[in-house]
């Protein structure tokens, strides 16, 4: 009877024994599947995740640079009409007090004006101010543009008021040809034609 | 031919019952041990599953690439600050070229 008890005994231990260890075993595996799972989306979305942060920043940076350089292009021309505008009220100030620097110019204004134009008469319109100082200087002018010419030139000031804050515009006596040398005019060729130059001495510090 | 007495049979019959309840005690166990390692599986693919782990990341390269955008901003900034300051300097030096340029060199 004794005997029989303890087999009982024995056979129930190996079944709690099975029991238990199959619930281990299923225990493992389920947490084995879990972290093996959890690994590969790990590796596959942090893959996903760096693909796409490196697109993000291409693109984010990409534009962060083209705005950087457009802002920079800006200011670069901002800062170059600040000059030219400062540029023109000093011309402005040079020829209303007819500074000396303004008075040999002007000279040369109207020489370079009328050699433009073709035939040997014309009329030279002028900022009322300087009317009186050109007249001055008219013979003199006459004799620099028929040695260049070759042949003898004959100018006149005209009596319309010119709307310029200086220089000269000049026409044939026909009034057919005509060479605006006004400070204004040569003002915006400069800004057309020579805007690297005033760059560079604006903002590299290169001197002229 | 085994003899087998009242007592006897009582006897096995209480040792039955107490195998019994002591298997269905293993039984709740093993269920136990089972139910805590799905808490544990559920608990490691918390956040893998639904996404999270993948945006989290995101958002930690997207901070960085936030410092490095600033960090470009910044440069130009400089650059346009920079120019502003050699514009303020050299202002005198290019206006008095263009009125020579304008003027006839």
């Amino acid at each position: 009877m004794e005997s029989l008890k303890s087999q009982l005994n024995l056979l129930k231990e190996v079944q709690v024994k099975e029991i238990l260890e199959e619930a281990k075993d299923q225990a493992a595996k389920l947490v084995k599947e879990a972290r093996t799972k959890a690994e590969q989306i790990k590796s596959r979305e942090g893959e996903e995740a760096i693909q796409k942060s490196r697109e993000i920043e291409e693109k984010e940076l990409e534009s962060a640079i083209a705005q950087g350089r457009r802002k920079e292009t800006d200011i670069r021309f901002q800062l170059v009409d600040v000059a030219l505008g400062k540029s023109l009220d000093k011309l402005r100030e040079l020829a209303d007090r007819q500074d000396p620097v303004y008075v040999n110019a002007i000279e040369g204004l109207v020489v370079e004006a009328v050699v433009e134009i073709a035939g040997t008469e014309f009329e030279i319109m002028l900022n009322p101010r300087d009317v009186a100082l050109v007249k001055r200087k008219l013979e003199r002018i006459e004799k620099r543009v028929s040695t260049i010419k070759g042949a003898s030139a004959k100018l006149k000031i005209s009596n319309a008021p010119l709307r310029s804050i200086g220089g000269t515009m000049v026409r044939s006596k026909d009034g057919k040809q005509i060479f605006n040398n006004t400070l204004e005019a040569r003002l915006a060729k400069v800004r057309q034609e020579m805007l690297p130059r005033v760059c560079d001495a604006l903002l590299s510090g290169a001197s002229d | 031919m085994i003899e087998i007495s009242v007592e006897d049979v009582k006897s096995l019959v209480k040792q039955e019952r107490s195998i019994e309840e002591e298997l269905q005690r293993a039984k709740e166990e093993a269920a136990n041990i089972v139910e805590k390692a799905n808490a544990e599986a559920k608990r490691i693919l918390e956040g893998f599953e639904d996404g999270r782990y993948c945006r989290s990341m995101l958002e930690i390269e997207l901070k960085k690439i936030e410092e490095k955008k600033k960090a470009v901003e910044k440069e130009w900034n400089d650059a346009v600050e920079k120019l502003k300051k050699m514009a303020g300097e050299n202002m005198e030096k290019a206006v008095a070229l263009v009125v020579k340029l304008v003027l006839g060199e």
